[in-house]
């Protein structure tokens, strides 16, 4: 079985404003295991959203490849793929956490997780498996209480077990701690070592350069380019 | 959790807007479903009437024989008569069985805003109405007698030996009709001759009700009829059914257009509604899409939400419309004295079941645009929308 998760071959998206062409990541080429930790450093506009967009196939590249590897040994060329079964491979394979949280708050913390398994050939999952997700990331005392009764960091908490209830491979966070004071970050970081030392790919894409090298791997990226990769092959 | 209780939260979130949307389609529906169950009614009414009247031919003064069937069916002021002494040469038409002279005049109280209709009889009249039976007393005594219908008998507190005035003259209530179920309950019956003198009417007549020894020749005897005198119309029953049914049709034409554009303005404002929430959750959308959701999730999910806004809408202005039916009725026969009598909104079930499922027929086609746009909108685009 190969180590690799995704290769990314000369990935390159460019978004038009009125007549100007803006590179957001440019001729990216890179591989990542399974089971990395890796963070994504750099200033704003440098393409760390834009990067973890294109490996949770919530946008299409312009140009380049990107391959998944899916543990029965197969390749799949996701920029190849069709929308639908994106949305399948989303389901499937990547967890997504926001700096906005993104939670419905008319939704208890219990139906916030519970949300990505009522979509068409959603996960099978064990009966209060959200309940279990939410008590893995600390919340066990909060499962009716809806996202304006919870802080900050419990509204992350309650998006990292969203992300979390599909079981998927990746998990990708963009600027997950944005919104959340230090002791907060603190917690999300642990959460992410926790997830990945239980086998989960983790990229994070932070300003927060402290926690950034909590990682194994650091990837800077300057104007939509890969400037250094630490810890990378 | 499922789509449908995530649908039902999501309309939840915004309370006011649903319930007036819920309100909008409630209104529509509830439209719909009285002037259906009106028109139903009506025309349930206005055929048992028909049925009930035991003519076979009547013959009105010259003039539209349709409005003159249908003033001596339902009352009013007539504007033009026959002559008394036809009768005597339509009795003598080959195959006709019984006549009866009739003659109505009706009084308008402007101060209590009601009509009164008098009819005029003689005992020929009870041979046609072989379904009438006294509630109380019996047929005139007098020449100032009144036979009145029920519904008088219970709005005008009027018992057997009572008096009542019509135009100056006081008459005594000799006889209460038993229900009838049609516009007999509402009607004062009084002696032809009495009716035609204070009318100012002497020696005319409003129509001659005419019963036909053989039906099956009916229309012969009616042109019969028709070559005895020139200044009078002959019309059959089953030609002022048939008359009174197209225009009924005619009306029902009407309504369904009216109901129509009723539905059509509901339509647009659930699609509005809906179209606006989509608009405010696109960012959500957007979540959705990243967290594995199709694009068929979407459109269910939005489809679904425009749905339940309708079909509560439908089942809530069924409601409202069978639980005022009485109302309406009331009010449209203030409206209409010369409707027929009974039941005029006729809320059975197949009604409540056409009027709930244009509602579920509403909410799947105001809910495709929505959903549609909803559901392709990229993941990235509406997550990045402000």
């Amino acid at each position: 079985m190969t180590k690799e998760l995704f290769t990314l071959e000369g990935i390159t998206r460019i978004y038009k404003r009125g007549n100007e062409e803006i590179k957001g990541v440019d001729g990216l080429t890179l591989k990542i295991d399974k089971g990395e930790y890796i963070s994504i450093l750099g200033p704003s506009g440098a393409g760390k959203t834009t990067f973890l967009n294109m490996l949770g196939c919530i946008d299409s590249p312009t140009s380049g490849k990107l391959i998944f590897y899916p543990d029965n040994g197969e390749m799949i060329e996701l920029t190849r793929m069709k929308e639908n079964k994106l949305d399948e491979f989303r389901r499937e394979n990547i967890g997504f956490v926001f700096a906005d949280f993104f939670l419905l708050h008319s939704l208890t913390a219990t139906e916030n997780v519970e949300l990505p398994l009522i979509f068409s050939s959603g996960k099978k999952v064990e009966d209060g498996y959200s309940k279990k997700v939410l008590e893995m990331v600390g919340l066990g005392h909060r499962l009716t209480h809806k996202p304006l009764q919870l802080s900050g960091g419990e509204m992350q908490r309650v998006a990292v077990a969203r992300s979390m209830v599909n079981q998927p491979k990746v998990l990708l966070a963009d600027e997950p701690t944005a919104n959340l004071d230090t002791g907060n970050s603190e917690v999300i970081f642990n959460l992410f070592e926790e997830l990945n030392s239980m086998g989960m790919t983790v990229v994070v894409a932070t300003h927060a350069e402290e926690l950034a090298k909590r990682a194994r791997r650091i990837i800077f990226l300057q104007d939509g380019k890969i400037v250094e990769d630490k810890g990378g092959k | 959790m499922n789509f449908i209780t995530l649908a039902i939260k999501n309309l939840l979130r915004r309370k006011i807007r649903t319930t007036l949307t819920i309100l909008s389609v409630a209104i529509a529906i509830s439209i719909l479903f009285s002037l259906v169950a009106f028109n139903r009614g009506y025309e349930k009414e206005m055929k048992k009437e028909l049925q009930y009247l035991g003519y076979h031919i009547l013959v009105v003064p010259k003039g539209c024989p349709y409005e003159a069937a249908s003033l001596v069916l339902h009352g009013g002021k007539f504007p033009r008569y026959l002559k008394d002494e036809y009768v005597e040469e339509m009795r003598a038409v080959e195959g006709v069985k019984e006549t009866a002279r009739l003659f109505m005049d009706s009084e308008t109280d402007s101060l209590l805003k009601e009509t009164k209709i008098y009819f005029g009889i003689d005992e020929d009249y009870l041979r046609f109405k072989t379904r009438w039976k006294f509630k109380e007393g019996g047929f005139f005594t007098d020449d100032h007698s009144v036979v009145i219908g029920l519904y008088v008998s219970e709005t005008k507190k009027l018992k057997l030996g009572d008096k009542t005035r019509a135009f100056g003259e006081d008459f005594t209530v000799s006889g209460i009709l038993e229900q009838t179920g049609d516009q007999d309950d509402g009607f004062y019956f009084l002696p032809i001759k009495t009716s035609t003198r204070v009318s100012g009417k002497e020696g005319l007549l409003v129509a001659v009700a005419i019963k036909v020894e053989d039906l099956s020749r009916i229309e012969q005897i009616a042109e019969k009829l028709r070559a005895a005198e020139t200044d009078m119309n002959v019309v059959s029953m089953k030609e002022v059914t048939g008359a009174i049914m197209g225009l009924v049709s005619s009306t029902r034409v009407l309504i369904y257009a009216v109901v129509l554009i009723a539905i059509l303005i509901s339509a647009v404002g659930v699609l509005n509604t809906i179209l606006m929430s989509v608009f405010e959750r696109t960012r959500e959308i957007g979540m959705m899409k990243a967290v594995g959701s199709s694009r068929m999730d979407i459109f269910r999910l939005i489809w679904y939400e425009t749905f339940i806004v309708c079909l509560t809408g439908g089942l809530v202005g069924s409601f409202l419309a069978v639980a005022g039916s009485s109302g309406i009725e009331k009010f449209i026969k203030k409206l209409m004295p010369y409707a027929p009598g009974g039941q005029l909104i006729s809320a059975d079930l197949l009604v409540i079941i056409v009027s709930v499922l244009f509602a579920v027929i509403m909410g799947i086609l105001a809910g495709i645009y929505p959903a549609y746009r909803a559901s392709n909108l990229m993941p990235i685009e509406a997550i990045r929308t402000e």
